[in-house]
């Protein structure tokens, strides 16, 4: 059933690449890569990998490759509906955890554009929560990245942070002194379910929603260069298994209704230019418990995401350097460790990350680039060492 | 004075000779005659054409078209205006497109075609080679930036 769904899916999608004469503006793009990955010595931290090996997630950590692996292939639809209104539609496809051939299919971004001004334009629909710089314009596209691993403040499968909402965004770009100008985004939207990774996109049972808002100030002279402060708080609606061991799961009706208020800051940095790129990004969230079960106590989380790279042999060759490290709070807090399946919680291990990376990305071609990095874990259930090779492409 | 020398002092006197001759070529960034902009600063046509301002001051929808191949003109724009290379670029609007679902812009074959897009979009912008306008079509365009060739 599944399958025929995804092949549905793709046939769909390839109907849309289409372009008959009578038809709409269509663009289409893909994205892709596959690597070849060596993780070895001990866990960076052991404690946490025997924590990991019992109430991880799954048997192994998220972003940890051995062997050959495929990511995935996004495929995204553009339609320039009219001349102001375009619909963007991103489907995933990617392999489960675990590696097999089971493929699974993940709406990544589905929404309706209204372009009014450069200074106000209206999505609707579901879209990457405009916060910082990653999530909005690198997201986890290998090829539009200069590294390979894709940071675990960012990767949807942990949600440390909300990447992706559903609701209504306006944003625009508003021309200051100069060529310099300001970028803004305000969005409100549904916010968090039960668990960080379920998106509430169809259907919001409780009248919570997330306010997202973010100003960048983008600077001339240079490809790109943005200093940017953004931030959301929302109220999430889950369950109190808190106090509980890893591993304990827990049908929802069992189980104490758990309200927490939720705020986050992420100020970032990217510059572009001829001989160098460096993105620096920090991001803070609390947690706060607002029904009293924890004695109000506060969750507090931090991360940081840094990358230098340059731009050698008329800029096709990226050397890097990369540090990225998130601190959770303590066991995970409340609501990080959370999975729900089937109206049933399950109370997991969630393990920290921190890591230095070194590596060099090369573009064979304009729309290919081969990299390849080691990474020394500091932090976390990973292995110490790792060396990863990817070639990504997109179009 | 021998053959060499008579040689290197013809292609000295010509090379010398050619900007004298009026040979010398102007880059032109051009928009439709119905737009109201009157000049743009290297940065704003850069803003422009790279869709970071995507609307014109009359709030007509920019059109930035761009030209295929290897051509003395491309390059120079890349260079002096777009500060990138033809396969950063190439990246840079894939990007932009998945980012913002912005349109990459058309390339043509030639400037007779470059100057017949902007003719036919009011919110057009693209680049071409002065000798390729004409004074018929120099009333329907409008020059809003020269680079000097290189």
């Amino acid at each position: 059933m599944f399958r025929a769904k995804m092949v549905v899916t793709v046939i769909v999608l390839m109907l849309l690449a289409i372009r008959p004469v009578w038809a709409v503006d269509i663009e289409f793009s893909a994205f892709g890569d596959m690597s070849l990955a060596f993780s070895f010595g001990d866990p960076a931290d052991k404690d946490e990998a025997i924590l990991f090996e019992q109430f991880g997630t799954d048997p192994n950590p998220i972003n940890l490759q051995r062997g050959f692996g495929i990511a995935g292939t996004d495929f995204v639809v553009v339609a320039q509906l009219t001349d102001r209104l375009v619909f963007l539609s991103e489907v995933n496809l990617q392999l489960e955890r675990g590696g097999t051939t089971e493929i699974g299919l993940d709406m990544e971004r589905n929404f309706l554009d209204y372009r009014i001004k450069d200074w106000l334009n209206v999505q609707v629909g579901s879209f990457f929560t405009p916060i910082g710089f990653f999530n909005r314009t690198l997201y986890s596209r290998a090829w539009l990245m200069q590294s390979i691993q894709i940071p675990d403040l960012f990767e949807e499968e942990i949600a440390l942070i909300p990447s992706h909402e559903t609701g209504v965004n306006f944003y625009g770009n508003m021309p200051t002194v100069g060529a310099h100008s300001l970028n803004y985004a305000l969005s409100i939207t549904n916010g968090r379910g039960t668990d960080p990774v379920s998106l509430i996109q169809g259907r919001d049972t409780s009248n919570n929603k997330q306010v997202t808002a973010m100003l960048e100030w983008v600077i001339p002279g240079f490809r790109d260069f943005r200093i940017g402060l953004s931030g959301w708080t929302s109220k999430i609606d889950t369950f109190n298994l808190a106090t509980a061991p890893f591993g304990t799961t827990a049908d929802v009706t069992t189980l104490e209704p758990l309200e927490l208020r939720e705020i986050g800051f992420t100020p970032h940095l990217a510059i572009y230019s001829k001989p160098f790129n460096l993105i620096v990004e920090y991001a803070f969230a609390q947690q706060k418990d607002l029904t009293g079960s924890l004695g109000g106590e506060k969750f507090e989380l931090n991360g940081i995401f840094a990358e230098l790279s340059l731009n050698l042999m008329g800029g096709k060759l990226h050397p890097y350097v990369r540090y990225d490290a998130t601190n959770l709070p303590k066991d995970g807090g409340p609501y990080y460790p959370l999975r729900e399946e089937g109206g049933v919680i399950t109370r997991h291990f969630i393990p920290e990350f921190k890591s230095v990376i070194v590596g060099a990305g090369y573009d064979l071609y304009a729309y290919n680039r081969i990299k390849a990095e080691y990474i020394h874990h500091m932090a976390g259930p990973r292995p110490e060492h790792g060396i990863v090779i990817q070639t990504a492409f997109g179009f | 004075m021998s053959r060499k020398k008579i040689i290197h002092a013809l292609v000295l006197i010509f090379v010398l000779a050619v900007p004298l001759m009026g040979w010398a070529e102007d880059l032109l960034v051009i928009v439709n005659a119905k737009n109201p902009t009157a000049a743009l600063s290297s940065a704003e046509v850069r803003k422009y054409f790279l869709k970071e301002q995507v609307t014109w001051p009359n709030g007509e929808k920019v059109r930035s078209v761009d030209r295929l191949g290897n051509t003395s003109e491309k390059r120079t724009f890349l260079e002096r205006i777009v500060k990138l290379s033809d396969d950063e670029l190439e990246q840079f609007w894939v990007s932009k497109r998945y980012e913002k679902g912005i349109p990459v812009p058309p390339k043509l074959h030639s400037d007779n075609e470059v100057i017949e897009y902007v003719l036919s979009f009011d919110g057009a912008i693209g680049y071409v080679n002065a000798k390729s306008v004409g004074p018929a079509q120099r009333s329907q365009i409008k020059v809003i930036n020269t680079i000097p060739m290189q």
